[in-house]
């Protein structure tokens, strides 16, 4: 298990530096100068240049990326060019937040979408079935800003119950995490209830049926360990998508945390702040995939063997992934 | 004698394909049929929504401004009098003609890519699939978020960005297909009996991962759709004035409290566009599952 | 008419499959009995409705495509299909146990293998964790499994030792009635031997009667005191084994056993039967076999074949042509 662990702990590194390489070549083509952008429109051409020299804009691209690598691994992500303060303590500021509210959506997602899922599964084909199933597959279609938006009107502006914007205690985060989650309970449940009605027919059930187990206990002993397994594989994306939906959902509700920032600065074009956000998501996301995957391992005896002596090929059979 | 002449149709069925079958499938299932009713509409609507709509989509009428709904303006009017309605009919030519492009573009080269590393192994593959694994280390909407930072705003970079966020996973799935098929025997068995490889690329190896490509699509254009309205809702994507669903929601924001039909009826609009694609996706799921065959 | 000795009777049993709006008729009025003690092997083709016979004595059909229709089953005297769930649910594992076909697939993944013998002691007795854990680790060393290797997962073991926990399993409550589901099929053939030596081994020790379900006639030889030729959902042969192999009275038996390769006998090609098995949504009328049969007359092809007996009470066959060449007597059912 621990050669497993850390094979995967030396994995993320060419990943998120690969990722750092990309972002910094995708911005590194956007037109317009940043040291223009930086001194504003009354800047003059030497001031400009001036900038230029100290933001080490003129140097050749392999030097820029390099410095920009280096920088990263001590934790620099430059500074922002709107608010002259280094971008690697806006984001420890805010990330706090952006993860909260993140990890809230997806325990929610989760919590609730098995459960959904499990009673349609068992209850195949009757009216509670078809009702939960309609019901996700809205929820799936939904567009989550504007579900917070309508219910930033009921909520906040009819009925004055919940807050419509910034932080605080956990009232602020009800119609935040609501909105996001939806989504995710949705796609969780529809997920779940395939994965259930899989196992619910197997052998195995037939096999503890036949020596007098209770369906209640063949549900909770037998059916959800082996349809929990390919719901905790697709965790960490369900989890990147509620990161994603995070984002968005903080410029509704005005949340301090990374999304508001990210947005602010496309708009400003302050690319440092707009590279370190997003390379500091994605190291964010790895990270929480490397604990899935441990976790997977770790409650399915097979993989679990895998890692501990045996060699065997894995073979991957996905099936069309629903992404949103 | 009279027993042969009564020979069930099931006789006759069994030499049909499986394609064949599975359209049959497809349009037994109601719900399948309603959702493609409705894409069918809202491609009407928005083809020939100079024809169809009651007013012009840019023709402003401040007087007329904040109108609730009514028998004029059955979605009311928005902070310049335009008619929200006649905005989402238009808005579907952008909405819709963004989420199919898009996919055309993540569906070539994902393809294209997925096919290459699974058929030719090693360290193509492993290239590919390493490169597919950073593009996959954030969230598919932050990729298509930046993507669309770095190229700017418009119509054409929307779809470039999106059609590039969406390319990871029909590599994935068209690889996964691939090397699932590799190993089946019925490729044992072409081989075998010295099939030449591209024929058994053209007549064993596409027709069987055909299925969960053509469910992936669907779903693919329902999540375009979506993550579309989302990019110009954030700012990046399609700009006012021009009526693109998301940014009509946006602009309709700060009006919320007093005249929330600006966002209710365009959030609506977007969300019966996205349940039709996913209706689609899931009846041919079902009628495409060989699990389910006879 | 049960007589005493009769452990398992079954009479006029029929399971209908519901499938897309067709029905399938996989169980045609079944009827047979068994005695204590004894065993009895359910003949016939994949498709026959054997396993559908015995998941029915279980009633572990799969509810929504499957149902029993009609008929009666008694345990000792014991009516099975008229019982509360709650009651049948005390005698699945404890009175009646199944081995199961497929042992790759029989065995839950994520559990270990003594838990999974252990939970059905638990249902049944009550006893503590720990001294349950105790009798599935004695059951497992019964079959051959080393001690140290009872905890371990079902994927660390071959298949014949999986079909060796399968049997641990269901024998681990001491059954009355075992209902073996071809549990050789799935394995190879020097294997085949060793689980078939084990059952019979744990049969005679715990005094259990077997129904005994394969395809293979060399099994029925082997480890059966009566059998039962299956066709189309009906018994179309039964009675004693040294009976029905010595004079297969049915075409469709004989046909089985004219298929069997002679090693003693030099030809070129087997005899297969002829036709192929009856479709389970469009029965033929009169006799089920009728349609391949080399001796069909008109009388075949309408109404209702009885059984009737060639050997006494030792030997019944659904066939009118039987009855007329062995000059039949007595009707059975």
């Amino acid at each position: 298990m621990a050669r497993y662990i850390l094979k995967r702990l030396l994995w993320m590194i060419p990943v998120v530096l690969g990722v750092a390489v990309l972002i910094f070549t995708i911005m590194y083509f956007v037109p317009g100068n940043p040291a223009a952008i930086m001194l504003g429109a009354s800047a003059t051409p030497e001031e400009i240049a001036i900038m230029e020299e100290a933001l080490g804009l003129n140097q050749p691209y392999f030097k820029q990326v390099f410095d920009f690598l280096v920088n990263m691994l001590h934790g620099d992500f430059g500074m922002s060019y709107l608010y002259r303060t280094p971008v690697i303590t806006d984001l420890m500021n805010r990330f706090p937040y952006t993860l909260l509210l993140s990890l809230i959506s997806m325990v929610i997602a989760l919590v609730v979408g098995i459960l959904l899922g499990t009673i349609a599964a068992v209850k195949q084909d009757s009216w509670s079935d078809r009702i939960c199933m309609l019901i996700s597959l809205v929820g799936v279609s939904m567009p989550s800003f504007w579900l917070a938006l309508m219910l930033v009107v009921v909520f906040s502006a009819e009925l004055g119950w919940l807050p419509a914007f910034g932080i605080g205690g956990p009232e602020y985060y009800i119609l935040p995490a609501f909105a996001n989650s939806l989504g995710g309970i949705a796609s969780q449940a529809r997920q779940s209830r395939s994965s259930v009605l899989e196992v619910i027919r197997a052998d195995y059930a037939t096999t503890a049926r036949a020596k007098g187990v209770s369906e209640r206990a063949i549900l909770l002993k037998h059916v959800l360990p082996n349809a929990l397994i390919p719901i905790v594989t697709s965790a960490g994306s369900n989890f990147g998508r509620m990161l994603g939906g995070t984002l968005i959902i903080e410029t509704v509700f005005s949340m301090p945390g990374i999304g508001t920032y990210m947005v602010q600065a496309i708009n400003n074009r302050d690319y440092p702040a707009v590279r370190g956000s997003v390379v500091f998501c994605a190291i964010m996301f790895s990270i929480v995939m490397l604990i899935v995957d441990l976790c997977y391992a770790y409650i399915d005896p097979r993989i679990k063997a895998r890692y501990e002596g045996k060699k065997r090929r894995k073979s991957y059979v996905e099936k069309p992934v629903k992404a949103a | 004698m009279l027993k042969s002449q009564s020979k069930p149709h099931s006789q006759e069925q069994k030499s049909h394909g499986s394609m064949y079958l599975a359209m049959q499938r497809f349009a037994r299932n109601k719900s399948a049929l309603a959702g493609l009713s409705l894409v069918l509409i809202l491609v009407v609507l928005a083809v020939l929504a100079p024809w169809l709509s009651p007013y012009a989509y840019e023709k402003i009428d401040i007087i007329n401004a904040f109108a609730k709904p009514s028998f004029a303006h059955p979605f009311g009017t928005d902070d310049l009098g335009r008619d929200i309605l006649s905005r989402m009919m238009y808005g579907g030519r952008y909405s819709l003609s963004i989420g199919i492009f898009s996919v055309i573009i993540s569906a070539a080269f994902g393809i294209f890519a997925g096919s290459v590393a699974g058929y030719f192994g090693g360290q193509i593959d492993n290239i590919i699939m390493r490169l597919i694994d950073i593009l996959q280390s954030f969230p598919q909407i932050l990729l298509a978020i930046v993507i669309s930072a770095a190229l700017g705003t418009g119509y054409d970079k929307c779809i470039i960005a999106l059609g590039i966020s969406g390319i990871p996973v029909f590599t994935r799935m068209m690889r996964a297909n691939i090397l699932t098929i590799r190993s089946m025997e019925y490729i044992e068995a072409a081989t075998s009996i010295n099939c030449r490889d591209s024929r058994i690329i053209m007549k064993h190896v596409i027709p069987n991962a055909f299925s969960p490509l053509i469910v992936q699509i669907s779903l693919s254009l329902a999540y375009s759709v979506l993550s579309a309205a989302s990019l110009s809702f954030i700012g990046l994507g399609v700009q006012p004035p021009n009526p693109e669903w998301g940014a009509m929601l946006s602009a309709g924001r700060n009006y919320i409290t007093n005249y929330p039909h600006m966002v209710l009826f365009p959030g609506l609009y977007i969300m019966i566009c996205v349940l039709a694609f996913n209706i689609i996706g899931d009846a041919l799921r079902d009628a495409l599952d060989p699990k389910l065959k006879r | 008419m049960v007589k005493e000795n009769d452990f398992l009777s079954v009479r006029d049993l029929v399971v209908e499959y519901t499938s897309d709006g067709q029905i399938i008729h996989a169980v045609n009025k079944v009827s047979f009995d068994l005695e204590r003690g004894k065993t009895l092997g359910l003949v016939g083709e994949t498709g026959a409705g054997k396993t559908s016979i015995a998941k029915a004595i279980l009633r572990i059909l799969p509810d929504p495509p499957a149902k029993i229709t009609g008929g009666k089953i008694f345990l000792n005297e014991q009516e099975l299909l008229g019982l509360p769930e709650q009651d049948m649910r005390k005698l699945r594992g404890q009175e009646i146990a199944m081995i199961f076909q497929d042992p790759m697939t029989a065995l839950n993944p994520v559990k270990r293998v003594i838990d999974q013998i252990a939970e059905g002691i638990l249902v049944h007795k009550k006893v503590t964790k720990a001294a349950a854990n105790e009798q599935a680790a004695t059951m497992l060393k019964k079959v051959g499994i080393a001690a140290e290797r009872a905890t371990e997962y079902p994927h660390q073991f071959s298949g014949g030792m999986k079909q060796r926990v399968v049997i641990a399993m269901a024998l681990a409550c001491d059954p009355k009635l075992l209902l073996a589901d071809e549990p050789t099929t799935a394995l190879d053939v020097t294997i085949q031997a060793q689980v078939l030596d084990m059952i019979s081994q744990l049969k005679e020790e715990f005094h259990t009667s077997m129904i005994m379900i394969t395809h293979d006639l060399g099994i029925v030889a082997d480890t059966c005191d009566d059998v039962a030729v299956i066709y189309a959902g009906e018994v179309i042969e039964i009675g004693k084994k040294e009976s029905v192999f010595r004079n297969p009275s049915h075409p469709y038996t004989k046909g089985l056993f004219g298929a069997l390769p002679d090693l003693s006998k030099n030809v070129k090609r087997l005899h297969p039967i002829e036709g192929a098995p009856a479709d389970p949504t469009n029965l033929p009328d009169g006799c089920c076999f009728h349609p391949r049969c080399p001796h069909v007359t008109d009388e075949c092809r309408q109404g209702s074949r009885e059984l009737v007996s060639v050997n006494g009470n030792d030997h019944f066959v659904r066939c009118s042509q039987a009855a007329v060449r062995e000059g039949a007597s007595c009707l059975r059912w």
